[in-house]
């Protein structure tokens, strides 16, 4: 019975001896393997991380574009004895993945929920490689499931000052700022949205972020700002990936006109911002989380917006699905999708990134010619129009279930 | 010293040398000569190479070319042009002596490298190197918006793309007609150049005077010396010509003595009273700084798959089990490294972070020239020529592995999309020992050698006292660079990827919309 349903106790004790198996497990591929387990960004960490224990910018460290917090964060990794101090960032990246399931545990278990939908993140093999192989994404998911884990609280201010951690970290979490706005008093018309608290929760995110952004601007100057800011805005995107504006850019970045419109100002790469952002930023929210007070639906409408920001980005990295990936043991913990659509529409979705893949590993590693827009494109096609048919039935799922509550709230 | 000086002539010095002494009696029995010209025979019987210095002083040199020269101070060009799909040479080829200073050069491509003297900050030194170079790029019209990068100690900015094979001979003529004041004619003949390896331009900064040397790996035809070079209108030319054969099997020493003939052919030797000038005997130590390593050579290679990611593999190949993978010390103290040089186009990134991981494996010690590395961007955004990596390599760890090899983890930019694929060339690195001289006698004898190029900027240039062994590349005569294709899109496609894009982005936001604000059922 137990094992069936196991304690958040046995949960975490699991869940730390696996990940301390799969960073064991790196540690020997490292030093016995060619393809070493490490991920190459936290190389990049560490080197940054060198250079601020000497007293140096971060941004010595060639392709070092995040904030120094995160630099300041890893300075234990410049500290000797190297072969022990130097993971000390997976053991931090392992601590925030843990407590990134544990917040959405304690989620499902304020929502009433069945605690063991958060084996999905906690026991899950993607998750526990990218944190033990050195991938900062936990730092993030942290921040966020404990900005949604005080909303639910209704401590506003201490979400607040989490979110905007999560924004100075990444810029993207500025995407739940709506649907918390309008989680706190659901009651309040859209004509007159400033209340009392929705003030409270705005301030502590403007001023953790501003704060935050302030001190790093002080300590590092104009260096900072172009590489953790507007370097994103600039960078060429070309480099294939699963976006379905891949293609297109990397074709722009050579004539520096549209194809369609030739001109230089009117090109994909500059309006891809308009959908990703009106439906991400704007209608998802609205649509979902108006005048509703219940912690699913937001949960669910942060997925959703959050799912829908990377399919339309210009850049789409697996990395990036760790984003959603953490809300969906509470969003799926209430859904109305039948187990066999959900089979579906994960295989498709699996099935378009593998395809994608393929073509991949042909051009990366085979160096085949030809694969750029038959094999890449076409796939980054399929991957995207699967993705709109995901965030359609996960739309209708949310709303669903939102009328669902409406209705028993009704009985 | 084969030649005197003297500062208003311009110098020629003509080296031919001999590697088979078999076929020294029927080489000397075609050696002729008439009142016109000289005949060096030369044919795929008689195993030989050449080299052409001619030595111009800054006086015979237009006064704004000699003015820039001088202020620069230190400044080098090479050009080789791309070898590649000839025959293969056999390795016998490998036992000349004398021209391991050329050959150990395995340069790619146009190479200009400037180190300004008169320069009193560094953004002087800079400004004077880019003008330096613009200048001469000028004069060779290379058009080539590449900016150069800041190597060891000085600017260094190299073209790959120059790979017509006649590209050298104009090379050649046009430096030489935009740097001399008056009207001179080049003291080679055309086709002669037409078929040179390489060649080299230095300044010679003390001694006021700049020289052109012209390189040929193996000479298969005829040398005609024309002596109307030596009595022009314009300036005239002091010539000698020399024709060695080593003494000794090269194999069985680093410094053989050479014998030979010679000639001087100015306008004291060769007037309207004697035409026809006899060859005298001659003997000499070349002691040149660059010398090959015996009993071993590299294989270069690009492991297949090649994909974006290509591994360069260099392999150690034992010709002679007798000796060990080191090059000969004098003395109990002498200290040698093993170094590698590479350069690589700009469509191909050194990541020195990745190497950092080699380091107390294969490398001792490394450093990547580069200026700034935007792993992100596709090869036609990237500012510089390119990159290079120079190393310090652990002997010891390549000769434990198996099959006595390496390999150099290299990654590709994106190319032009202007069809499938885009070629690109990767010159073959050196690798070579490089090992301190200790003795004060044997420094004199390098410090006196005639063959000995202080001005030079190269691997050499802040070494002082040190002979450099260079493991061989055995298929260099055949190919001096490495092919590398990048997969590449087509911009046929452009106009449909970019149409058919914003379609389904439309159509996915449409659908998306729909579901979000259509009435629930």
């Amino acid at each position: 019975m137990s094992l069936l349903k196991p304690s958040a106790f046995t949960i975490t004790v699991v869940s730390v001896v696996l990940r301390a198996g799969f960073l064991l497990f790196g540690l020997y591929q490292d030093s016995h393997m060619e393809v070493p387990y490490t991920d190459i960004d936290y190389y990049v960490f560490t080197d940054a991380a060198h250079f601020v224990a000497k007293g140096g910018s971060p941004y010595l460290r060639e392709t070092y574009r995040y904030t120094p917090l995160l630099s300041w964060f890893l300075v234990p990794t410049a500290w000797e004895p190297q072969e022990v101090w130097f993971h000390f960032g997976k053991i931090l990246f392992i601590l925030c993945d843990l407590v990134t399931g544990i917040l959405s545990l304690k989620i499902l278990q304020k929502l009433h929920r069945d605690t063991r939908w958060s084996l999905l993140w906690l026991l899950n093999p993607m998750v526990i490689t990218i944190s033990t192989r050195g991938s900062s994404e936990s730092l993030l998911t942290v921040m966020v499931m404990a900005s949604l884990y005080y909303i639910i609280e209704k401590r506003y201010i201490a979400s607040g000052l989490w979110l905007g951690l999560a924004i100075h970290l990444k810029i993207y979490p500025f995407l739940y700022i709506p649907a918390m706005v309008l989680f706190i008093d659901p009651a309040c018309s859209i004509w007159r949205p400033i209340t009392r608290q929705r003030l409270k929760f705005c301030a502590a995110t403007a001023a953790s972020f501003l704060a935050l952004t302030y001190l790093m601007y002080a300590f590092y100057g104009n260096i900072y700002i172009d590489q953790a800011f507007l370097y994103h805005l600039r960078r060429l995107d070309h480099r294939h990936n699963f976006s379905i504006y891949n293609i297109t850019l990397y074709f722009t970045s050579f004539t520096r006109n549209s194809a369609l419109s030739n001109s230089s100002w009117l090109t994909l790469e500059k309006l891809a911002f308009v959908p990703q952002l009106f439906l991400s930023f704007i209608v998802t929210p609205l649509a979902l989380c108006y005048k509703n007070a219940d912690a699913s639906i937001l949960v669910g409408s942060c997925f959703i917006q959050t799912f829908i920001f990377i399919a339309f980005n210009k850049v789409i990295t697996s990395q990036y699905f760790i984003w959603f990936l953490c809300l969906l043991p509470v969003y799926i913990s209430g859904t109305t999708i039948s187990p066999c659509r959900g089979a579906i529409l994960v295989a498709g979705w699996i099935i378009t990134q593998a395809l994608w893949l393929w073509y991949g590993y042909r051009l990366e590693f085979q160096g085949e010619f030809g694969i750029f827009h038959y094999g890449l494109w076409t796939s980054s096609c399929f991957f995207f129009i699967w993705n709109c048919v995901m965030a359609h039935d996960l739309i209708a799922d949310v709303r669903k279930q939102s009328m669902q509550l409406v209705q028993k709230k009704q009985k | 010293m084969l030649i005197g000086s003297n500062m208003s002539v311009i110098i020629q010095r003509s080296i031919f040398l001999l590697n088979d002494k078999t076929v020294l009696a029927r080489f000397l029995k075609e050696l002729k000569q008439d009142e016109k010209d000289i005949v060096i025979p030369g044919s795929a019987e008689f195993e030989m190479q050449r080299q052409e210095k001619i030595t111009i002083p800054y006086e015979n040199m237009n006064p704004q070319i000699s003015d820039l020269f001088a202020k620069v101070g230190m400044l080098e060009m090479r050009f080789s042009p791309k070898v590649s799909n000839s025959q293969s040479v056999m390795d016998e080829q490998w036992k000349h002596v004398l021209f391991s200073d050329f050959t150990a050069e395995n340069t790619f491509g146009l190479d200009i490298e400037v180190a300004p003297q008169s320069a009193t900050s560094f953004h002087e030194y800079k400004n004077t190197s880019f003008k330096a170079i613009k200048s001469l790029e000028h004069i060779l019209k290379v058009c080539s918006k590449d900016m150069p990068i800041f190597y060891q100690e000085w600017f260094q900015k190299r073209n790959f793309d120059l790979d017509e094979k006649s590209s050298l001979e104009l090379i050649v003529l046009r430096l030489w007609n935009a740097i001399l004041a008056r009207n001179t004619e080049f003291p080679v003949r055309l086709p002669d150049i037409a078929c040179a390896s390489s060649v080299d331009f230095v300044l010679h900064n003390k001694k006021h005077e700049a020289s052109i040397t012209l390189y040929w790996d193996s000479v298969k035809r005829p040398a005609i010396i024309s002596k109307k070079y030596v009595i022009q209108e314009a300036d005239s030319i002091s010539s000698e010509i020399a024709i060695f054969m080593s003494k000794k099997q090269a194999m069985s020493t680093y410094d053989p003595p050479l014998t030979g003939l010679r000639m001087k052919l100015n306008n004291e030797t060769y007037n309207a009273q004697n035409r026809i000038i006899k060859f005298l005997p001659t003997m000499l130590h070349a002691s040149q700084t660059h010398r090959t390593l015996h009993g071993y050579h590299i294989k270069h290679e690009i492991l297949k798959p090649v994909g974006m990611h290509p591994d360069y593999k260099m392999s150690i190949v034992e010709d002679d089990k007798r000796s060990a993978f080191a090059p000969p010390r004098s003395s109990a103290d002498t200290q040698c490294s093993l170094m590698l040089q590479l350069s690589v186009p700009k469509q191909i990134i050194i990541d020195k972070y990745e190497l950092e991981r080699l380091k107390g494996k294969l490398f001792k010690d490394f450093r990547v020239h580069n200026n700034g590395m935007n792993l992100e961007l596709p090869e036609y955004r990237v500012k510089e020529w390119g990159g290079a990596l120079s190393a310090v390599l652990d002997a010891d760890y390549i000769m434990n592995r198996q099959n006595e090899s390496f390999v150099i983890p290299l990654h590709l930019r994106y190319g032009k999309p202007l069809g499938d694929f885009q070629e690109t060339y990767i010159p073959k690195a050196q690798v070579y020992w490089e090992c301190s001289v200790t003795e004060d006698k044997q420094k004199e004898v390098l410090a006196k050698s005639f063959y000995n190029e202080p001005d030079r900027l190269g691997i050499d240039k802040f070494v002082k006292h040190s002979v450099f062994y260079h493991v061989r590349d055995s298929d260099r005569l055949s190919s001096n660079s490495i092919k590398v294709e990048i997969p590449t899109a087509n911009l046929k496609d452009a106009y449909s990827n970019e149409l058919w894009t914003s379609v389904l982005v439309a159509l996915g936001t449409i659908y998306i919309l729909i579901s979000l604000v259509k009435p629930l059922s």
